[in-house]
């Protein structure tokens, strides 16, 4: 495959410069460690050295946590002083959307240290889906996160196709990749609402859900399913756009976009939503990369990634994708992030609808494999979601069945992140860390 | 009509009641604490005699000059004052059987002293016998505070903080007499019929009138040393109750007594007393909100509600100034009213807080509160009303007095220039502000420091049955009786305190309105604002009894009414119930908004450090945190330097004037002495 040169197979003994830990996942009876190295673009694979062992324990605990006890993501430490005390907030509380919750070291106001509690909507997708063929997991995996479905199913179905070396069309890679730039539309336009809302812009918030809904209904017209569920199939998708309604997706995708950016010009002027964003939750670029932000919280601390770029699947290596960064760190810069990313994903969908190849929807017979090779015989692919870099590991068995998937959720490795930017903030600063870094606790637990 | 000759011999009784009582306390606590009930009881029957009859008493005790007699006079003006201290005392008494078994019996001495000085104080009708009452007040609580428990030094210095300050306000007070002196040479001017002070040594008396006793009850700038909220909260509790409730009424009596004798008000002084009064109860409000120490909160109290009452006295000048007879003495009677709310209610929360803290081991009220609350019904009740009362909920005393203050502010637009409707106008806005923090703070001071977790109590913490229970009962009973029935405490002594300060009856402003029957409304002046703390009480009874319906309490045997009502458990966000050790709010936590917030004032420094090496790891290596958050006295930079240049001072005058030649000593008396002739000669002559 073309992208196997963004791909090293070595082992890594400590992590050097630049380097930021993306998963490990255990295959058989050897663990990996997959590292993301932002110099040089690549992914890389490698046993986990036993002298980094211990450090990973957050990610590996994630994925054995029983389903019913939470978790807590403790980025280590201490808090002792008067006054200080654990402030209990969520799993259901008002401010916490979904079931999952925090534990705020506080000695009133001002945050010390907080400690998301995830693995409250835990389902063992992962275990669920063992045994299973890769159509009916998909039917789990991409009901993991639903907001995140597009970038799931074109994640997972990526890496099965690989490991099954099914030749899929390009027209329904494009079309996926068409899907994904919706998703990730919509889902920067409900994290602006968001904001708004935690800001009380209510006619900004009303604003942005409308555009939100417009991108819903374009996604239910043109794939048949609001959230994009169902959509893709191994070896394929469902759909086949026509070429008037790619047109039509694609003049529509620039009325929204062009709406958007006049709210934003708003957005720019309102002080008050100004305030509340600037200067909060800041994330530096060290703690970032260290900590292992992902997507638009890494960008806005001026780390360079984006899958589509950095590990470009089909048909990313062919289009322009501009890569959205912010060096400012705070919530405002990720913010930023994603209000230049509904631009620039438009403009890539639009490029994509534009040029989306003619040569079917489904596979035919099983083609030929070609992939890098890896120490076990598992496959992987990264998809940016709209919250980050979701990894993928699959393993399939003789039979096409799934015996081992790995999900590393976007908003699982911004946990401990969004904990190190809300160090010293006030509490009236959490909503607008949480909403910046656009977190979803299904996604981290699925 | 009146035994002639009764009243003075109930005077003399209450005085040889405390005085027996402090050379009797070295004996037996017990004996002496009764004496002082007894001596409180006799002081309120005599002054309630005094206040409804109208009539006085005067003993001459012996001539000073020749036309000043040492005397001790009660009009209803003081006996006024005496009676809200009698009360108090009376209640603490009580509550002093039981609570001081583990203090020195000294305590009950220096205890009741100090109580015979106030009624000194209060009963004095001239400069000289105020002033020796004064002195042995000041004097017997210095000594009284010296007993107070904890860090030694801290405790010695907080007597002698209180010492200093005390001094102070005597030799400004003597310099205000000066002014009154000069009136028409002789020192009975305390009693009535004074002739009116004006002009430049008006505003001299007023001034140096207003420092004087403005150091006593705490005021702005010279609360900022913090020395009331660290004497008061440094004493034993019952001796805190009685320096923070009586004390500084006494500086409420001297300042309205002093005003009382000055004519023809210059503006400015009701514009001082207003931004005196204002600053003092912002800052005192905000410092209470702060405090983490279960007596140090209300001693900050203090200090807020002496400030609404100096404002009280401000709009009285600045109405007088204008004109406006109706406005002024409405703002009168809600100084003397608010001076009533706050010692009842200053007193009620010393005598609580201190019983909590002698359960709970601890001042502190950050430290969890895990001490059960089985048998401390009366404590919580007492507990209860008092804070509601200073954080001035309706119908209890400290809301009607509160409501008054603010009326009077609200009516600023009478006044007759637009400087003055201004000043008025802002003034009115801090308190305000004052009032909304003290709703915080009482919150806290009863959620963290009297609220107790269900459960049964360690044996010997209940005080049912005991005289303490008595005087928490005795506290609930005034603070609900004194708002509920305000309108008949202004009819009690309306004609008669009216009358020595020269204004309008004060039963004037009680009546009725919009069906509510007279005298159950009281009126703030001219038409302008109403309330009816007597019927808002049975509104709120109302609401309870529906309340105590819905919840189900009238299904019980007798009365079957009502329907069932669902029980659940308590919700904790979806999870286990909290964690009491860890996840405990505390108050220190209730308050640091404020302290962000404010960190100007407070000057609140935050820091996190963090201690251990840092290793570059994946996820976030061990860090401990050591967080110290300060809070410093804005003001106290400026008293250290003045303490400085005055140790600095002193040695140079000690190594300089004083070094201890005999002979240098003797030319010192000697020179004295014949200065004191040539001024004695020169001034008989």
């Amino acid at each position: 495959m073309a992208y196997s040169n963004r791909v090293e197979v070595r082992r890594v003994e400590m992590l050097e410069d630049g380097v930021q830990l993306a998963s490990v996942f255990k295959i058989g009876d050897h663990t990996y460690v997959m590292l993301s190295d932002t110099k040089a673009n690549k992914t890389v694979l490698s046993e986990l050295p036993p002298t980094l062992g211990e450090e990973f324990g957050p990610l590996l605990k994630g994925v054995d946590a029983p389903a019913g006890a939470h978790l807590d993501m403790d980025p280590g430490g201490r808090v002792e002083g008067y006054g200080v005390f654990e402030f209990p907030y969520g799993p259901v509380s008002f401010g916490v959307p979904e079931a999952g919750g925090f534990k705020l070291v506080t000695y009133g106001e001002r945050v010390i240290k907080v400690v998301p509690q995830v693995n409250f909507k835990k389902r063992g997708v992962e275990q669920a889906s063992i045994g299973r063929s890769p159509q009916d997991a998909l039917i789990l995996v991409e009901r993991s996160a639903g907001n995140f479905s597009a970038s799931y199913s074109t994640c997972f179905l990526t890496a099965v196709e690989e490991s099954l070396g099914l030749e899929v069309p390009s027209k329904a890679r494009w079309t996926r990749a068409a899907a994904v730039e919706l998703e990730r539309i919509y889902n920067h336009l409900h994290v602006f609402g968001r904001l708004a809302e935690a800001a009380s812009q209510n006619v900004a918030a009303a604003q942005a859900n409308a555009l939100k809904e417009d991108v819903l209904r374009l996604n239910s017209k043109h794939f048949g399913h609001r959230y994009l569920f169902g959509l893709s199939v191994v070896g394929g998708v469902r759909r086949e756009l026509s070429k008037a309604e790619c047109k039509e997706l694609s003049n529509a995708s620039r009325v929204i976009a062009r709406e958007f950016s006049e709210l934003v010009s708003y957005f720019l002027s309102s002080r008050i939503f100004l305030d509340r964003l600037q200067g909060t939750a800041k994330l530096a670029a060290a703690d970032a990369l260290r900590l292992g932000a992902v997507g638009p919280a890494a960008r806005g601390s001026g780390i360079q990634w984006d899958d589509r770029l950095t590990y470009p699947i089909e048909p990313y290596e062919d289009i322009y994708v501009n890569m959205e960064t912010d060096s400012g760190e705070d919530a405002m810069a990720r913010t930023m992030v994603r209000v230049n990313e509904v631009e620039s994903s438009t403009v890539v969908l639009r490029e994509i609808l534009d040029r989306i190849p003619g040569d079917g929807a489904r596979a035919g017979a099983e083609g030929h494999r070609s992939r890098v090779d890896l120490p076990d015989d598992f496959s992987f692919c990264r998809v940016e979601s709209p919250s980050g870099d979701l990894v993928q590991v699959v393993r399939l068995d003789n039979e096409g069945r799934v015996s081992g998937l790995h999900i590393r959720p976007p908003s699982l490795v911004n946990w401990l992140p969004l904990a190190k930017s809300l160090q010293g903030n006030v509490f009236t600063d959490f909503q607008f860390a949480f909403e910046s870094f656009g977190l979803s606790f299904a996604d981290s637990d699925r | 009509m009146i035994v002639p000759g009764l009243l003075d011999a109930l005077l003399l009784a209450a005085m040889a009641a405390f005085g027996a009582g402090a050379v009797l306390g070295f004996a037996s606590k017990r004996a002496a604490y009764l004496l002082g009930v007894v001596g409180s009881s006799v002081g309120a029957a005599l002054s309630l005699i005094v206040l409804t009859s109208g009539a006085s008493a005067s003993v001459d005790l012996w001539q000073l000059t020749s036309t000043s007699f040492a005397q001790l006079q009660l009009s209803p003006f003081n006996s006024y004052f005496l009676l809200v201290s009698s009360l108090v005392w009376l209640g603490t008494c009580l509550y002093s059987m039981r609570y001081d078994d583990d203090y020195p019996a000294s305590l009950s001495s220096l205890m009741l002293l100090t109580v015979l000085s106030m009624v000194v104080v209060l009963a004095s009708g001239d400069g000289f016998t105020f002033l020796i009452g004064w002195e042995s007040m000041t004097i017997a609580s210095f000594f009284m505070i010296l007993e107070g428990k904890g860090d030694r030094e801290g405790v010695r210095n907080a007597a002698y903080l209180f010492l200093a300050f005390g001094e102070g306000s005597t030799v400004f007070i003597m310099l205000a007499f000066s002014g009154l002196f000069s009136l028409d040479g002789t020192f009975n001017f305390l009693g009535q019929g004074s002739a009116a002070l004006a002009g430049p040594l008006g505003s001299w008396v007023f001034v140096t009138a207003l420092i004087g006793f403005g150091l006593k009850m705490g005021l702005a700038p010279f609360h900022m040393s913090e020395w009331l909220p660290i004497a008061h909260s440094s004493a034993p509790s019952n001796a805190s109750a009685i320096l923070s409730s009586t004390l500084t009424l006494m500086g409420v009596y001297g300042l309205i007594t002093v005003i009382s004798h000055l004519g023809a008000y210059e503006l400015w002084w009701g514009w001082l007393a207003l931004a005196v009064g204002g600053t003092s109860a912002l800052l005192g409000a905000l410092f209470s909100a702060v405090s983490e120490h279960s007596k140090g909160l209300p001693a900050y109290s203090t200090i807020e509600n002496n400030g609404m009452i100096v404002v009280a006295i401000g709009s009285y000048i600045v109405a007088s100034y204008y004109g406006l007879t109706l406005l002024a003495d409405f703002a009168l009677v809600a100084a003397l009213f608010h001076s009533l709310a706050h010692s009842l209610s200053k007193a009620s929360l010393f005598l609580v807080n201190g019983w909590m803290s002698k359960l709970r081991g601890t001042f502190d009220l950050s430290s969890p509160n895990q001490v059960p609350g089985a048998g401390g019904r009366s404590v919580g009740v007492a507990g209860g009303f008092t804070v509601l009362s200073l954080a001035a909920v309706p119908p209890l005393a400290g809301f009607v007095s509160e409501w008054m203050i603010l009326e009077v502010l609200f009516q600023s637009f009478r006044f007759g220039d637009l400087t003055s409707q201004i000043v008025g106008t802002l003034v009115g806005a801090v308190v305000a502000l004052a009032a909304g923090v003290m709703v915080v703070t009482m919150t806290k001071a009863y959620g963290f420091g009297i609220l107790r977790p269900r459960g049964k109590g360690p044996a010997g913490t209940g005080v049912e049955g005991g005289p303490a229970s008595w005087s928490f009962a005795y506290f609930s009973a005034l603070i609900v009786g004194t708002g509920v029935a305000a309108p008949a405490v202004f009819l009690l002594a309306s004609d008669a305190l009216s009358r020595t300060l020269g204004a309008n009856p004060f039963g004037m402003f009680v009546t009725g309105l919009l069906g509510v029957p007279s005298p159950f409304v009281i009126l703030s002046g001219s038409p302008f604002g109403g309330f009816s703390p007597t019927f808002t009480a049975i509104a709120f009874v109302l609401v309870l009894v529906c309340v105590a319906f819905a919840a189900g309490a009238f299904r019980t045997r007798p009365l079957r009414l009502g329907v069932a009502a669902r029980r659940t458990e308590g919700w904790f966000a979806g999870r286990a119930s909290p964690d009491e050790r860890t996840e405990a709010y505390n108050s220190f936590a209730y308050s640091t908004p404020i302290r962000i917030m404010l960190r100007f004032l407070f000057r609140t420094k935050e820091s996190v450090v963090n201690v251990g090496s840092v290793q570059r790891t994946v996820v976030e290596s061990p860090e401990e945190y050591i967080v110290d958050l300060e809070v410093l006295d804005v003001f106290k930079r400026f008293y250290d330097v003045l303490a400085r240049w005055s140790t600095w001072l002193s040695a140079v005058v000690s190594r300089k004037a004083m070094p201890g030649k005999l002979g240098l000593y003797l030319i010192y008396i000697m020179a004295a002495f014949i200065f004191v002739i040539i001024y004695v000669l020169l001034t008989l002559g």
